[in-house]
């Protein structure tokens, strides 16, 4: 009996054994899984992109800047749809730090579902920040159940300390599901 | 003094029997004879002295002897000499017994049964010379009944005559009739046979789905038993290891991936990236070879099956009841016990 419960639960590890992992590689500051969805730096990224939740629920997402040289302001526009997402909360990331105190502000459009992030060195000639770092922490409520997706705008600005524009070669999206 | 009438009876029997013997004599070979019963072995005294009775009446039938002395007489005789002839089987004993009884020959004889198989022999002795005249011997299988026609034969053969037509025909339709029941008991054991067959390939190949070899045990090859099951316990074995490799790769991914998707540093998340792939490919590796081995072990099991059905015998019980344990119980001390028993053959 003993060996026909072994012979048994050695039938179920086979049935167990059919499920595989299937990695998304979805890391929004992977540079390679980033590239093949057409995003290649300097680029505004969330990190990360696909969060889950419950309705009613609190979800953090940090906006990345992709490899970005000697940035001294950024003007960031996030639009997300306002009857399913609620902005709580953005608070500064770590990217602007050091050198003067940098300025941050935000501003919450919620009738029109648009998200402006301000941070800036303050006075001319100021510091600058260079590489890939968080610029903000944005804290969105799900509102309903489902899929919703949130992005950067293209309107979006970066400049360096003498207010000369950085172009940017990609504005990344992100997704909250609220179950 | 005292008259023992029945000795007297004898003896006027005797004497009227010789009386008509000298009167027929000279057509017959045999003047006078007694036919000794029968011994018997595998069949009863009672069927011993039938066939003596019907072998006598047989020797009548043949005209070749002048006067037979009854069962009877020879009994009665016997018993007033306090002799039997229950023992007599040798010529020596056959010719004092056939001076006693006064006739010139006695026959002696036996029926043997074996098996199947009757063996029938008989001896006639010439008491004057006290040498066996003539022997014969017949062997039947078939039905007893045919026994009768058989000892008929055998005396019609014994005295040299031609058996008539009407005991050979019938000699020819007991053997048809046995001929008959043997091809009916026959297709009845082949049935019987095959019935059997039919159910221990079932049975076989039930116990060997449950688990392999059973089934080649249960028929009796310990051999192919021992190999299916070995080699379903080795698959298992390895089944076991692959699917241990599976396990760590899976859980190692478990523990790497959502390393990979928090990771911030770009240097970080490609090498994270390309461990999440290599353990990945360990855990596909680990779970094709298991699906393999998975195949393999069922490929196993079912030729064991297989196997188990087309190697499924009718069990020698005998054979397999060879050792064991058992509960007995012991009347000696009034308690069961456990009992051990092997054969020692």
């Amino acid at each position: 009996m003993r060996l026909i419960k072994k012979i048994i639960i050695l039938c179920c590890l086979f049935m167990i054994s059919c499920e595989l992992h299937e990695p998304l590689f979805d890391n929004s500051l992977d540079l390679e899984s980033a590239a093949e969805k057409g995003i290649f730096p300097p680029a505004l990224v969330f990190h990360p992109s696909r969060v889950e939740t419950t309705v009613g629920g609190t979800v953090g997402v940090n906006v990345y800047a992709m490899k970005l040289e000697k940035i001294g302001m950024a003007q960031i526009e996030v639009n997300y749809d306002s009857n399913k997402l609620s902005v709580k909360s953005v608070t500064q990331g770590s990217l602007f730090e050091g050198g003067n105190s940098p300025f941050f502000i935000f501003e919450d459009d919620a009738s029109n579902g648009v998200l402006t992030i301000y941070i800036t060195y303050l006075g001319p000639g100021g510091n600058s920040v260079s590489g890939t770092g968080d610029i903000a922490l944005i804290s969105f409520n799900a509102r309903s159940m489902g899929q919703t997706e949130f992005s950067i705008n293209q309107e979006s600005i970066i400049l360096d300390p003498d207010a000369k524009s950085i172009p940017l070669n990609g504005y990344g999206k992100g997704m909250i599901d609220a179950q | 003094m005292q008259i023992n009438v029945k000795y007297i009876k004898a003896q006027v029997a005797i004497f009227f029997l010789i009386f008509n013997v000298l009167l027929i004599a000279q057509d017959r070979p045999y003047n006078t004879m007694a036919v000794l019963v029968f011994e018997n072995e595998g069949i009863s005294v009672l069927e011993s002295e039938v066939l003596t009775d019907q072998f006598t009446i047989a020797l009548e039938n043949t005209q070749s002897v002048g006067a037979i002395v009854s069962q009877e007489t020879v009994k009665e005789i016997l018993e007033e000499r306090d002799v039997s002839d229950e023992t007599c089987t040798n010529e020596s004993c056959a010719v004092e017994i056939g001076n006693l009884l006064g006739v010139d020959h006695v026959v002696i004889g036996s029926v043997i049964k074996a098996g199947e198989w009757f063996t029938m022999e008989v001896d006639l002795i010439s008491v004057e010379t006290g040498s066996v005249v003539e022997s014969r011997k017949s062997l039947y299988n078939g039905d007893p009944n045919g026994l009768i026609t058989e000892i008929g034969l055998l005396a019609w053969n014994l005295m040299n005559k031609i058996s008539p037509q009407s005991l050979l025909e019938e000699k020819a339709e007991k053997e048809r009739e046995a001929q008959l029941l043997a091809e009916q008991r026959a297709a009845e054991a082949a049935r019987e046979a095959a019935r059997r067959l039919r159910q221990a390939k079932l049975g076989s190949l039930l116990r060997s789905t449950v688990l392999p070899g059973w089934g080649q045990f249960y028929s009796g090859r310990k051999a192919w038993g021992w190999i299916w099951l070995g080699s379903e316990l080795a698959i298992g074995g390895a089944a076991y290891l692959t699917y241990t490799q599976y396990q760590d790769a899976y859980d190692e991914l478990e523990i790497i991936y959502p390393n990979y998707e928090a990771a911030t540093d770009h240097g970080e998340i490609a090498n994270l990236k390309a461990e999440v792939r290599k353990v990945l490919d360990e855990e596909s590796a680990a779970n094709d070879q298991l699906l393999m081995v998975a195949y393999a072990g069922g490929a196993v099991w079912v030729f064991n099956m297989v196997h188990a059905y087309l190697s499924g015998q009718v069990r020698d019980e005998a054979a397999v009841e060879k050792s064991g344990f058992d509960l007995v119980y012991n009347p000696q001390l009034k308690s069961p016990q456990l009992r051990f028993y092997i054969a020692l053959d």
